[in-house]
């Protein structure tokens, strides 16, 4: 029986499909989890709950809370992917959509104060005073990023820490990319005078760099 | 002094990329996909749901389709229906040309069309009518003696008026009305009863209680303050008319009655033509004195009811007082035992052996 390595080799198959053999796509990995895969359905949860889970620490402060927005939205996603059909923006956009919702549900139901953080030990690394005033600037971050109005902090979190695009931003906070940009414009400077407040100055932060 | 420097663009950015990334706790993926697979898929059941889940594009939907073919065919099967009626006869296409009052006449006079005549010839009538009107209409102008006198009148007296607002008009003034007073009507003669009704009057009259007595006394001075000329003239005409109805329907008219006519019941018409056929009440002709009978009969209409009892002739010769007075107690008693047995009745109902007891609720614990 004659084999014909010509069409079935490697070499001559496409990229994409190599590709999504090699690491298939949300698309084909959504067909499985329909039909109740829940092999695939874990290969999603370790594609996207990291960018779920950092959004949502940022936007609450708190792990326990990230992990139970991250939980949900993997559960609504299990039960309805038989409804599912592929169109839009794809999976990643859903949850970071369903992911967002969860965080600003929560937010407008407790509007918590960020909680005490132990103090921490001494540290006795060299140049451990610029750690030091590094750290407390991103905590200060931190804390301003959460007296943000939660569109703001979310529009803030999407474009700098994730680096998602403004159409992505603006598809996942379900506006348009104009808005968000203006969305955004408000957001530093809101960022910038809390930070003021905070008494983090522009020399401070400088002298880091 | 110097001022303190403000946090510029860079410096944000700056400070921004100096929050840390939060870290990821390793098993979480482990830990979320172990729950959410515990949970049940949410499964759609029906295949209409089912394929409503799949988007189909909108120029392959069916929908417009079926709704102009549905108005497409009820139109043609209400016009095939429609065209099977006229062809049968069942509807007249020029029915709808004609006026429609002539749908609900039942007797709508016909008209005949008469050939064109030559312009040369005199005028004949292009349309003539054939119908009984002008013999009915005889036949009501015969029914009322006073009809034609009344008219005339009215005519001299619209032609005067004319002639007044002719000579206002020429003159300037407006001349005054001469009110031409009305003849009176000669008084008829006296009431006369023959030696037997008079006994029968009499014989009556005695056998009355005080009270009747008293009554007839308080009827006949209401009677005497009216005008006699005029009572006798309201029951010479009521007698006139209701002789003419019986005589037509066959009943034998007596020359006297009583004169009880009520003045309302003679402002009601019923001038109409009378019917040949005897009354359906009326038992025989030999039975001249029979009541007339209250079911409507499909002739034409004879007198009002307010006249019936005035064209009741009289009462036969058993009927006395003391007949009367008697069937009159009877009644009563049987009004009054048929109360009686209501009243059992309802006693019996109330107190009936029936009636469920009520039960007995016990009293509520405290």
């Amino acid at each position: 029986m004659k084999y014909d390595q010509s069409r079935m080799t490697p070499d001559s198959e496409p990229a994409s499909t190599a590709l999504e053999r090699a690491e298939p796509t949300d698309r084909a990995l959504m067909a499985r989890v329909r039909d109740g895969d829940a092999v695939a359905f874990g290969t999603l949860v370790e594609r996207h709950s990291p960018l779920i889970y950092r959004v949502a620490y940022r936007l609450l402060g708190d792990a326990h809370e990230a992990e139970d927005v991250v939980q949900e939205s993997f559960t609504r996603l299990w039960t309805n992917a038989p409804q599912w059909h592929p169109s839009g923006g794809g999976i990643g956009a859903w949850l970071r959509r369903v992911g967002m919702n969860l965080c600003f549900d929560r937010l407008r139901k407790s509007k918590r104060i960020a909680p005490e953080e132990p103090p921490e030990a001494p540290d006795d690394t060299p140049r451990a005073d610029a750690v030091m005033v590094s750290d407390e600037i991103g905590k200060t971050v931190d804390r301003c990023l959460r007296e943000l109005p939660e569109r703001q902090a979310a529009a803030l979190i999407l474009s700098y820490y994730e680096g998602l695009s403004n159409a992505e931003s603006a598809k996942t906070l379900e506006m348009k990319v104009k808005a968000l940009e203006s969305l955004l414009v408000r957001a530093r400077r809101k960022m910038r005078a809390l930070l003021e407040q905070e008494g983090v100055l522009a020399a401070d932060v400088e002298q880091l760099t | 002094m110097t001022a303190e420097p403000q946090m510029t663009d860079r410096a944000l950015d700056t400070a921004l990329a100096k929050s840390r990334d939060p870290q990821v706790p390793a098993d979480l993926a482990r830990r979320v996909t172990a729950q959410a697979t515990a949970q049940p898929q949410r499964r759609i059941g029906g295949a209409f749901l089912a394929r409503r889940t799949r988007r189909s594009p909108r120029k392959s939907r069916a929908r417009r389709p079926i709704v102009f073919g549905a108005i497409g065919g009820g139109l043609l099967a209400a016009s095939a229906v429609a065209a099977a009626l006229v062809s049968d006869g069942t509807f007249e296409l020029a029915r709808i040309t004609k006026p429609v009052v002539e749908l609900f006449v039942p007797d709508a006079p016909r008209e005949t069309v008469t050939a064109p005549a030559a312009r040369t010839a005199p005028a004949r009538p292009a349309v003539e009518v054939e119908s009984d009107a002008p013999a009915a209409g005889r036949a009501v102008i015969a029914s009322r003696p006073g009809w034609r006198i009344r008219q005339l009148r009215r005519a001299v007296i619209v032609r005067q008026r004319l002639e007044r607002v002719r000579q206002a008009r020429v003159n300037g003034v407006l001349p005054p009305e001469r009110i031409m007073p009305r003849r009176a009507a000669p008084i008829p003669a006296a009431r006369t009863l023959n030696p037997e009704q008079r006994a029968r009057v009499r014989a009556r009259v005695e056998s009355l209680t005080p009270e009747q007595r008293q009554r007839l006394d308080q009827i006949r001075e209401r009677r005497a303050a009216a005008r006699p000329a005029i009572r006798e003239r309201i029951a010479e005409r009521r007698r006139d008319r209701i002789g003419e109805t019986q005589g037509v329907r066959g009943v034998d008219v007596p020359t006297q009655r009583p004169a009880t006519v009520s003045p309302a019941a003679l402002e009601r018409p019923s001038e109409m033509q009378p019917s040949r056929a005897a009354p359906a009440g009326s038992d025989s002709p030999a039975e001249p004195n029979a009541r007339r009978s209250m079911i409507i009969e499909n002739t034409l209409p004879g007198p009002e009811p307010a006249q019936l009892d005035q064209i009741r002739p009289e009462l036969p010769a058993a009927e006395t007082p003391a007949t009367t007075g008697a069937r009159r107690t009877a009644m009563q008693e049987r009004i009054r035992a048929a109360r009686a047995a209501q009243r059992a009745r309802a006693a019996q109902r109330r107190n009936g052996a029936q009636r469920p007891a009520r039960p007995r609720v016990p009293p509520r614990r405290r």
